[in-house]
């Protein structure tokens, strides 16, 4: 999908988890582990392009701390020193979405859309970390009304559907603490967006996506419900967009909860 | 297990009762000029309605010194992260950082933390991931995994004893 707008993406060999699994216990390891992967890639002379919220929050923050604060940068690089590596400040992260909206912008991006999605609707979860703290995404997007998504979403000629307590968490950070709080937390959502007619929920963080998408059979058993909602990752939504093929370049194959109906419904349109 | 466990294997920790003193005073010192217990924070805590989780309690706790029973109390580990009240906050302040380093404290002064959290690290420290790629078995009985599904490797520290030399280190010290 990246490659029909011109993004090259490349693997960063030696990277880690970035750090904000860590950082509940430890958020001197945690900026460490960003601080690592930050100076991987700038040996490598690339900026960081992020698939997941906390990702996206953690490297930025770190990022940002580590430029403006020297005492912290030396104490940090002491470390990183121990095994030959250096942070140095000038790589760019940013959210996969963030770079489309703002890097690519709509223009371009609806220039290649070649598959009008007029007759589909979708909500949207926008996930926490994508908009805080906003000081550390120098004002983009609002966090009390995000948009840049809901546009995002637009450019394919789909409806959004707005729903009840849209930006409420996934709850995925207390997942290995209180699963079934975490569970309700999900199930609530998904009954506020199932409300609506929509055809999918879209979701730009693969962690949220676990909650709504991977665990969405275990909350339908669990509090005997049935939502069959497919749950697409936006590239994957913007892929049938410009006339990629579903399966075998967008991974439909992978959906948890089978989108079936969704791709009835787009080979009924063609 | 506590953390202190996992990390006691690398180096003692004598001077970390003095960090953990010098983190308090500045934690209490910030809340006792900015928070006046609106309760803002509260009001939109995604941990409050299912998990009775009150930032402005803890706030006004911190401020009053009762940092033994915070870290001591389960009720810090239900916080979500979703940064809601940093951002509303009228003061400018962050519940959100000061529970982040009430359970680092917790970690630091090796108190039982939610096992979930023990489980993270110690993959983290083991893989570099918060959780190694798995082989499932599918319906038809075969094993699956990323090759077969044609997905590339997922990419990983290539000296995971290099890795672990740098995060045990800062693990056993409170780096801020």
């Amino acid at each position: 999908m990246a490659e029909v707008l011109d993004l090259k993406l490349t693997d960063l060999e030696d990277f880690a988890c970035c750090g904000f699994p860590v950082k509940s216990t430890d958020s001197g390891a945690s900026l460490v582990m960003a601080a690592r992967n930050l100076s991987i890639a700038a040996d490598r002379g690339l900026d960081i392009c992020s698939l997941c919220n906390a990702c996206t929050s953690v490297l930025t923050e770190a990022n940002r701390e580590l430029k403006g604060n020297k005492e912290l940068r030396d104490e940090v690089n002491e470390e990183l020193g121990k095994i030959d590596m250096e942070y140095k400040p000038g790589v760019k992260v940013k959210h996969f979405s963030r770079i489309l909206y703002e890097d690519i912008g709509p223009d371009a991006i609806k220039e290649r859309v070649t598959k009008d999605l007029g007759d589909f609707s979708f909500s949207i979860h926008y996930g926490c970390h994508y908009l805080r703290p906003k000081k550390i995404y120098e004002g983009f997007d609002n966090p009390e009304d995000p948009r840049t998504v809901d546009e995002l979403v637009e450019l394919t000629g789909a409806k959004v559907i707005d729903y009840k307590n849209r930006l409420q968490c996934c709850g995925g950070a207390i997942l290995g603490v209180e699963e079934s709080i975490a569970l309700k937390m999900a199930k609530e959502k998904l009954d506020n967006v199932t409300t609506n007619d929509v055809d999918a929920l879209i979701t730009i963080c693969p962690f949220c996506s676990i909650m709504y998408e991977d665990n969405q059979r275990k909350i339908e058993s669990n509090f005997d419900v049935e939502y069959k909602l497919p749950v697409l990752y936006y590239p994957q939504l913007l892929g049938l967009a410009f006339g990629l093929e579903a399966r075998k370049q967008l991974g439909f194959r992978l959906n948890k909860v089978r989108p079936e109906a969704l791709l009835k419904k787009l080979e009924g349109d063609e | 297990m506590t953390i202190v466990d996992l990390t006691s294997m690398v180096e003692p920790q004598g001077e970390l009762q003095d960090k953990i003193n010098g983190m308090l005073d500045s934690m209490s010192e910030d809340i006792s000029n900015f928070c006046f217990q609106c309760g803002k924070c509260t009001s939109g805590c995604e941990a409050f309605i299912l998990l009775e989780l009150e930032p402005h309690r803890i706030m006004a706790l911190v401020k009053n010194g009762f940092i033994d029973e915070l870290v001591n109390s389960d009720i810090i580990w239900t916080c979500m992260t979703c940064f809601k009240c940093k951002e509303r906050c009228p003061q400018g302040m962050a519940p959100v950082n000061v529970l982040f380093a009430l359970k680092n404290l917790a970690v630091a002064m090796g108190k039982q933390i939610p096992s979930g959290y023990t489980n993270m690290l110690q993959n983290v420290l083991g893989t570099g991931l918060i959780q190694a790629p798995k082989e499932v078995l599918n319906r038809k009985n075969e094993t699956i995994d990323r090759e077969k599904l044609n997905l590339p490797p997922i990419q990983r520290p290539e000296d995971p004893a290099k890795f672990q030399q740098i995060i045990m280190k800062a693990a056993t010290e409170t780096l801020r």
